[in-house]
């Protein structure tokens, strides 16, 4: 699904210190599968997985996505993109606080609305939340049932890939393992990109890329029998 | 629409920030239409005296010491204007002076004293009827319309002039007010009318006294450098400086809830939504606050006039307008305005919307 070559993305290009955030990384990614990339914190993770997700221009490289390049997608190709092939988890939920959990999820749709409640009562159903958590604001829901309602939103358009920053990070160890048995359910058909410190959280992950300095220093892949590295 | 629907949601999940700006602006609306309306009750009511009067009734005034203008040279000029198409009937009447008082200002005018024949005459031209006491027959017996009445404060029997009284009450669509004369030197020359706007200067040009002409014309001219021009420079800086008050007010007010707003956009804008979409919205915020803040002062108004109407007018004999064009033309004026001024902090505010990934980063 992706190939990325030579990726790079310089910050503070003007200064005689220039940080190589992502540093000549070449990597392939499949069509379907859970990735977990891990790393210490300015290892470069977030900035590739902002990369691959159009949030972010990289300084030189290319990201192919079903062999079409990101260098040649307009703003509003991107925002497209965005919209109605991808998916996101944030570390911090960003749920709407004046909108119900439904109403959050159903922000992201492309569908019409009838559709998208349906499918948004659906999900949120699937994640454990009852009817009545639906109606109630995010302020008046827990930490993990926000992160569930974070997660509905990013899936609310049954995108192909998505993009999960640290999605257990303010979460506890039960509420984490109930995100995450979420993600590889979805991951069975789709492509899910994890981020994250914690490396417990990816028992069940596919593949682990580490990264360290813009650079990938280890690549496995979990599959019996099979090992990969980089 | 996909971008109404959001804007809705917002509004019907932010009543009280909603509220506080439909109630400013439509409490600012109000302010204007009943402004507006209380002026009516002056501008109608000079308009009636200055212009619509004088329209119907066309005053020729010699100097009463001028011995050129004696009566049978005034009734000779009477007859020969009388033949003139334009004019329905002319009589040589005196005249007194009565003062009508609206809610700003005050304005004084003639009014014809002569005969009871005359009198007839001219309620019949003006379309008058009496509807209370009697018709006058012996000197000083004075009819006056009922909204004069109310606005000098007359009842019947009153005193208008030394020596003359009310003895009936009319009811028309003027501001009348005729008696038989018995003492007055009458040296007035009185056209009935049946022209709007007409200049009668040619007509009167060669009569053989000098004189001074009161027509429609000569009443217009006095309406606007009088009145108009005296009162609306006030108001229109009045309206302008409630207008710029008002608006910098809201635009505090409006960036301080975009800055709410701001991590929200940037959710937007890293979903997949575009820059335009995030500013249709907030337009479409502002406008269906906008509607909700017309339907909210349009019942304000209601009641506003009514009030004004109760307290005011009725009681006073003014004449007043409750449709007001130029109020709604300073409305809609205003409103494009403050439409305009908000632009700058919403255009500020998505100048600074960022995808999350920035947002993450300033965390």
């Amino acid at each position: 699904m992706f190939d990325i070559s030579q990726l790079t993305m310089i910050y503070d290009m003007d200064k005689e210190d220039k940080i190589y955030a992502i540093n000549s990384v070449d990597l392939k990614l499949p069509d379907h599968g859970l990735v977990g990339f891990m790393g210490p914190s300015g290892s470069g993770k977030s900035s590739f997985m902002y990369c691959l997700s159009t949030l972010k221009t990289p300084t030189s490289g290319e990201i192919q996505y079903n062999s079409h390049s990101f260098s040649q997608l307009s703003r509003s190709e991107q925002e497209l993109l965005r919209r109605k092939e991808f998916g996101f988890v944030f570390q911090r939920h960003f749920l709407i606080p004046y909108m119900s959990a439904l109403d959050n999820v159903i922000v992201a749709a492309t569908d019409k609305k009838e559709i998208a409640i349906s499918r948004g009562i659906q999900l949120l159903e699937d994640f454990g939340l009852k009817k009545s958590d639906m109606k109630k604001r995010p302020g008046k829901l827990s930490g993990g049932q926000r992160q569930r309602v974070a997660i509905a939103r990013a899936l609310i358009n049954c995108p192909n890939v998505l993009f999960a920053d640290e999605p257990t990070a303010s979460l506890d160890h039960t509420s984490a393992f109930v995100v995450m048995d979420i993600l590889k359910e979805y991951a069975k058909q789709h492509l899910v990109l994890v981020i994250t410190h914690d490396r417990s959280i990816l028992k069940d992950a596919d593949r682990i890329i580490e990264i360290w300095d813009g650079k990938i220093i280890h690549d496995q892949l979990i599959s019996v029998g099979s090992k990969e590295e980089s | 629409m996909k971008v109404v629907a959001f804007a809705w949601n917002y509004i019907k999940n932010n009543k009280h920030h909603t509220a506080v700006l439909c109630i400013s602006i439509s409490l600012f609306l109000t302010l204007l239409y009943c402004m507006g309306f209380i002026l009516s009750g002056t501008y109608d009511t000079f308009h009636n005296v200055c212009v619509d009067l004088s329209d119907r009734m066309v005053y020729i005034s010699s100097n009463e010491y001028d011995s050129s203008s004696s009566p049978a040279q005034l009734e000779a000029a009477a007859e020969k204007l009388r033949q003139d198409p334009h004019v329905e009937d002319a009589m040589v009447i005196g005249t007194m002076t009565v003062r009508v008082t609206p809610a700003i200002g005050e304005y004084n005018f003639s009014c014809p004293l002569t005969t009871a024949e005359n009198i007839k005459k001219i309620m019949k031209h003006m379309n008058a009827t009496l509807i209370e006491g009697d018709f006058p027959a012996n000197d000083g017996d004075i009819i006056i319309d009922e909204k004069l009445c109310a606005n000098r404060g007359y009842q019947l029997g009153d005193e208008v002039k030394p020596g003359y009284h009310i003895t009936g009450i009319l009811k028309s669509d003027y501001y009348l007010c005729m008696g038989i004369n018995f003492e007055v030197y009458e040296n007035n020359i009185l056209l009935l009318s049946n022209q709007k706007n007409y200049d009668y200067t040619a007509l009167t040009h060669d009569l053989s006294f000098p004189h001074s002409l009161k027509d429609g014309v000569t009443g217009r001219k006095s309406y606007k450098v009088d009145i108009v021009n005296s009162i609306d420079p006030s108001t229109k800086l009045i309206t302008f400086c409630t207008l710029i008050l008002l608006s910098i007010c809201l635009v505090v007010v409006i960036n301080m809830y975009i800055k709410d707003r701001h991590e929200e956009w940037c959710l937007y804008a890293s979903i997949g939504y575009s820059t335009r979409f995030i500013y249709l919205l907030a337009l479409w915020e502002l406008l269906l606050t906008f509607l909700l803040s017309i339907g909210i002062a349009f019942l304000l108004i209601l009641l506003g006039m009514y009030t004004i109407n109760q307290l005011v007018f009725a009681g006073y004999g003014l004449l007043c307008s409750y449709f007001l064009p130029d109020s709604l033309l300073s409305m809609l004026g205003s409103l494009l305005f403050i439409l305009g001024i908000c632009q700058l902090p919403i255009a500020h505010s998505l100048h600074a919307v960022q995808t999350i990934d920035c947002l993450e980063s300033d965390n």
